[in-house]
């Protein structure tokens, strides 16, 4: 069976199904029918947790960019200000549905929640780089996930494929004894 | 979607080789439809942003010149001069509007290639295959 030792994958290593090409010359006996059948059910079942954790992990990234997005807008906002020095008044969020009010004088630098409890200052202008490149990679990382969904979801029909065509091919096989039997119950009965 | 048994004369047509060529052309075909139904979701939403936009700077046309305008960004709300939220206004608008025209370029690049796609493999397949929605 040369078609399972296909090496080949896509650009994050995700290897490629095996397609049957010849139904007829990819088995040799009904037996093998069988047994190939549920080969590719694994197989499924293997891309389909991929897939599984493939779309968790870009649920999880859709869910960051608008946050990243979001702060990187306000601190664009401000480095925009920075020449105007009249503070101006803000509205903020300071618990879910709980809103304050706060001057903002003009700002040279602003603070940048890391995570892990720890908050950084950050000038301005680093604060708009450091932003940008988080939602750049992120961006990117999401476009890899998506581009790893298509892949596996192809994977899994190429598959699904193979498993229609070799089962049909052994409906054909079954209805062809079958046929040959009646034939030759047939011929014995004339012969009579 | 409606699925149709196939007669045995229809099964007949039906053995045609499949080869691996035309089962990539199969699976592109598979993805560029569903991401199709997405990129229209998206459109939809972009679309709406940018009706909502623009009604709110039609409605700020009514409003005084020397009230403060309570703008949204990230999560809080600033209270700025009626001129300058037009121009932030003004500048998101022209960014939804580019979202909005690059996804229907998007959109109309799939379509052109899952028509090709649709001819290559209705004009092999024949009746065997439903590209259909």
């Amino acid at each position: 069976m040369s078609a399972s030792t296909d090496p080949q994958t896509n650009s994050r290593g995700i290897p490629q199904a095996p397609f049957v090409d010849d139904v007829e010359k990819f088995v040799d006996s009904r037996e093998e029918i069988e047994t190939n059948l549920k080969k590719f059910q694994e197989m499924i079942a293997q891309y389909q947790f991929m897939e599984v954790n493939t779309e968790r992990r870009g649920a999880a990234l859709r869910d960051k960019i608008p946050d990243i997005q979001k702060t990187l807008d306000t601190v664009s906002f401000l480095k925009g200000r920075k020449s105007s020095s009249k503070p101006f008044e803000a509205t903020f969020e300071l618990n879910d549905t709980l809103y304050a009010r706060a001057n903002i004088p003009a700002t040279e630098e602003v603070y940048l929640w890391l995570g892990a409890n720890v908050m950084l200052s950050y000038p301005i202008d680093e604060a708009a780089t450091l932003l940008k490149g988080k939602l750049d990679a992120a961006k990117e990382s999401l476009r890899n996930c998506e581009e790893d969904m298509d892949f596996l979801r192809q994977q899994i029909t190429t598959l699904e494929v193979n498993t229609a065509r070799l089962y049909n091919y052994e409906v054909t096989l079954k209805r062809k004894e079958r046929e040959e039997a009646e034939r030759e119950e047939k011929g014995k009965k004339g012969g009579k | 979607m409606n699925r149709r048994m196939l007669s045995r004369e229809d099964e007949s047509t039906t053995e045609v080789t499949v080869t691996r060529e035309d089962q990539d052309h199969i699976n592109k075909f598979s993805t560029l439809h569903q991401k199709q139904g997405l990129l229209k979701d998206e459109l939809e939403k972009k679309s709406q942003e940018k009706e909502y936009i623009e009604d709110v700077s039609n409605e700020l046309e009514l409003a005084d010149e020397d009230d403060l305008i309570p703008y949204k960004i990230g999560d809080s709300f600033l209270h700025l001069p009626l001129e300058e939220v037009m121009q932030l206004l003004e500048a998101n608008k022209e960014e939804v509007g580019k979202e909005v025209k690059e996804i229907v370029e998007k959109m109309g690049a799939n379509e052109r290639v899952m028509s090709g796609l649709k001819v290559e493999l209705y004009s092999k397949f024949g009746k065997a295959i439903n590209l259909e929605v």
